[in-house]
């Protein structure tokens, strides 16, 4: 694929019109947003775009390849800091910023783009639990300036629980089979989770996992597991139809132990927080849908601009209502995770990450906070009560509820969107000899993947309906007593 | 019972047996090497081409005296929608080798030997920007060509190659593999049918068996084109019902939310819609292809169908059906594909327009 730069690529303003009116009103926040893109395309058409076909090819062969290289390449681009708080060294991006960040890598390559966004999946549970993580994240980006990556992931699916664990009801009657088991001082942790994003790769997993398996629902909890950990092992890596830059692997826990302090949360709060994990995260999801079409559309316009092969066809009206079709879907569709990614930041839980009760932590030196005494303060049982108060009061059910339905819809349209232009693409291309049909080919294994996971769009829009025709108000915060309401299910 | 009736369920009964030894040939021999063929792996479509071989599938449509299995065309595409139930890249190669044989003169044909595997390469569509073209020139020392053909499906290790060109000045040539001047190049990998690897053709004033003279070589070339897209019709029409079938089945056993998935309305609605594309999908079991138009337009509907109702089937088993070892993603992988050859559905919907002005 050419590095060079991409001269149909919009910039942030031609992207999202409506940003010329909040650049009056918040310069600072779109020059932002505006520097942000012009990094995220720095880096992939720089690293991304030229090595893409030839990764998915060596992946292809052996499904454990993975590229670290690249993810090192992204280090002084702040990928895997982007979504990290200040107050924990990285930049504080929220969904807003991922989401801008994950369609300008997907036209790159999809498969690199998501180790970026698995991990940002991955961080995301520890970003509502306060402070009570910052010496993970703080790892994170420590590490990120002294140029080493270090990866995270998250595992919730299982051999037997695929849309059932994406979903609060569906939950209540899934076949679970892993068990968080109550040991002095933690949990051991036991269990198969499969289909996992960077869970080969990663040096952190956050895990959901019911500390009762018969209640499932009740005792979701997620916990932050290191892959250091005894008893924790890969079992395969799995050959992917696309997306194969980035290893979906299948996860063994065999009572592997996490202490107290590293239990995200609280004890059977996961369920809620999954919601919320997924309100972030689709909205991203619907980027990475846009960025794979933008890849097909912008590839098949300047193929068709440039190759002598090409010559005529953009004459032809055929061609002409393809490509228009095609600019049409994609603007729709960015406009649908950015409606999503904004309701999130700003309307649902946005205003939470940047309160000044957190941004005050950042007052605190790194070198306090992992000083044993605080890291139990915030890690203790009443700083949890404390964060779990302080979300009930900064925000509310309803609006995480409306914020994931958003969220939901933006994800399925994305993919729907992602299908039919890369397919659209392809047609028209056809079976040229050029290296386009190769790179239309892998957009289109690719784009497959984003109408499955993060739930399936079947899935996403029986949210959309709960949420926001049904106007539906989910239990996504964690409860008033989170911890007994656990220990009593457990008890029962 | 008059002879002509007997004759014809005389015909029936054997054209039954013959769709029932390509049924198990694709569910015993081409579906259990799915993988293999998918990855190219050394040896596997030797094997599968023993079995296609073994059964005379190589050579089904020419005459029992000239060594072959003497099907008719309307039989051997139902037999293809088997063959690709198993394997479509497979179901491919057994088209273009028919094609191949069919294009040629019966004493031309009659010389390829048993279990060769010939391909026939049409030249693209004037439409379609797939690459150079040839050019044919006749000679003193024999008819020459020159020029590149690419990709031709299912050229590569093929034991020859016939190629129909289109056009202005049409062409039946024939040329075995090591025909000075002929090179055939491995392409890039390509989406699906793997079994018929695509390959790059370069002739090199490569001295081509001059099949049929060029006023017999239109009607030829046509008649090749039309049976091309009957028999990606019955090869579409067989991915399309395996990719149902196996969703069918996985719906009935995997359970979420307490029942079956096939309990799930979401997934009742994609099932239901796999079944309407079926039989709304032109049967090859109709007979013999009924010209030009009609091939076209089959073939459009049953790649349409093939695509939505694998990419649909990849969707009922989620991120199982994603994944390389269940053999579904493979499904939608040929069925794309397909849908691009012998030329993309749109450059297919603008000829079928002409034939029918």
């Amino acid at each position: 694929m050419e590095a060079a730069a991409n001269s149909t690529a919009p910039s942030l303003l031609e992207a999202f019109p409506r940003l010329h009116q909040l650049k009056r009103l918040d310069r600072g926040y779109v020059r932002r947003l505006e520097e942000l893109q012009l990094r995220a395309r720095e880096f992939a058409d720089r690293h991304l775009r030229e090595r893409a076909l030839d990764i998915d090819r060596r992946a292809g062969e052996d499904p454990s390849y993975f590229d670290w290289d690249v993810v090192r390449a992204g280090l002084p681009h702040g990928m895997l800091g982007l979504s990290v708080p200040a107050q924990a060294g990285g930049t504080g991006g929220l969904i807003v910023h991922a989401a801008v960040v994950m369609e300008e890598l997907c036209t790159a390559c999809p498969g690199l783009a998501n180790i970026f966004g698995a991990h940002a999946l991955g961080i995301a549970p520890l970003l509502i639990d306060g402070p009570a993580h910052y010496g993970v994240l703080g790892e994170i980006t420590a590490a990120e300036r002294r140029g080493e990556p270090l990866l995270m992931a998250m595992a919730i699916t299982e051999p037997d629980a695929g849309t059932d664990v994406e979903d609060i009801d569906l939950l209540a009657r899934a076949r679970i089979s892993s068990h968080a088991r109550r040991v002095p001082g933690g949990y051991a942790l036991n269990g198969v989770k499969r289909f996992i994003s960077n869970g080969s790769v990663a040096r952190w997993i956050t895990v959901t996992m019911p500390v009762d398996p018969r209640r499932p629902a009740a005792t979701w909890t997620c916990f932050l597991v290191d892959a250091a950990s005894d008893g924790f092992s890969v079992a395969r890596v799995e050959h992917k139809m696309g997306q194969r830059a980035c290893p979906a692997a299948e996860l063994v826990f065999d009572e592997v132990f996490v202490s107290d302090e590293r239990v995200v949360g609280r004890v059977g709060d996961g369920a809620g927080a999954t919601l919320i994990v997924l309100a972030a995260s689709r909205p991203p999801v619907g980027a990475i849908a846009t960025g794979i079409a933008r890849g097909a559309y912008e590839r098949l316009l300047r193929w068709l601009r440039e190759d002598p092969a090409a010559q005529g066809m953009l004459d032809r009206q055929h061609v002409q209502l393809q490509l228009a079709g095609m600019a049409e879907e994609i603007h729709l569709a960015r406009q649908a995770y950015m409606d999503a990614a904004t309701e999130f930041d700003l309307a649902a839980l946005g205003g939470v990450l940047s309160h000044p009760l957190l941004r005050g932590m950042g007052l605190v030196p790194a070198s306090v906070r992992r000083r044993s005494r605080l890291r139990r303060l915030v890690t203790s049982p009443r700083a949890r009560d404390a964060t779990a108060r302080f979300l009930r009061s900064a925000t509310s059910d309803r609006a995480i509820t409306r914020s994931f339905g958003l969220s939901s819809l933006a994800k399925a349209r994305g993919g729907d969107v992602a299908m039919r232009v890369t397919h659209a693409a392809l047609e028209v291309a056809g079976l040229t000899d050029a290296p386009i049909r190769a790179e239309l080919e892998k957009l289109w294994r690719d784009a497959k993947l984003t109408q499955i996971y993060e739930g399936t769009n079947q899935l996403n829009r029986i949210e959309v309906y709960r949420a926001l025709v049904a106007g539906e108000t989910m239990p996504a915060l964690p409860g008033r007593d989170g911890d007994a309401r656990a220990e009593e299910e457990v008890t029962a | 019972m008059t002879a002509v009736a007997a004759t014809a369920s005389g015909a029936a009964a054997e054209r039954d047996e013959v769709v029932a030894v390509a049924r198990e040939l694709g569910r015993r021999e081409l579906a259990p090497r799915g993988l293999d063929l998918d990855k190219r792996r050394p040896g596997a479509l030797d094997a599968a081409w023993g079995q296609v071989a073994e059964v005379g599938f190589d050579r089904a449509l020419l005459a029992v005296d000239d060594g072959g299995v003497g099907l008719d065309p309307g039989s051997l595409l139902l037999c293809l929608e088997e063959i690709a139930a198993g394997d479509g890249g497979v179901a491919i190669l057994v088209l273009l080798a028919n094609a191949a044989l069919a294009a040629l003169p019966a004493e031309l044909a009659a010389q390829v030997g048993e279990g060769k595997r010939w391909a026939l390469v049409p030249a693209p569509p004037e439409e379609a920007p797939t690459g150079a073209r040839i050019e044919v020139a006749a000679r003193e020392d024999g008819t020459v060509v020159v020029g590149a053909l690419s990709p031709a499906l299912g050229a590569l290790g093929a034991d020859g190659i016939v190629v129909v060109g289109r056009g202005a000045e049409p062409a039946v040539l024939a040329l075995p593999a090591g025909t000075a001047g002929l090179r055939i190049e491995a392409c890039e990998p390509q989406l699906g049918l793997r079994a018929a690897a695509a390959a790059r053709i370069s002739l090199s004033d490569a001295t081509a068996e001059v099949a049929l003279p060029p006023a017999e070589a239109g009607a030829a070339t046509a008649d090749s084109l039309t049976l091309l897209r009957a028999g990606a019709a019955a090869i579409g029409r067989g991915i399309a019902r395996r990719a149902h079938d196996l969703a069918l089945a996985y719906a009935e056993e995997r359970v979420q939310g307490g029942v079956p998935i096939v309990e799930h309305d979401a997934v009742r609605e994609m099932l239901a819609a796999m079944a309407v594309r079926l039989a709304a999908t032109p049967s090859p079991a109709l007979g013999a292809p009924a010209g030009e138009a009609a091939a076209l337009a089959a073939k459009l509907a049953a790649a349409d169908a093939a695509v939505a109702t694998t990419t649909d089937a990849v969707q009922v088993f989620g991120g199982t059906g994603y994944m390389h070892e269940t053999g579904v993603e493979k499904l939608m992988r040929d069925a794309k594909f397909l849908q691009l050859w012998p030329e993309p559905s749109w450059v297919a919907r603008s000829l079928l327009v002409d034939l029918r002005r």
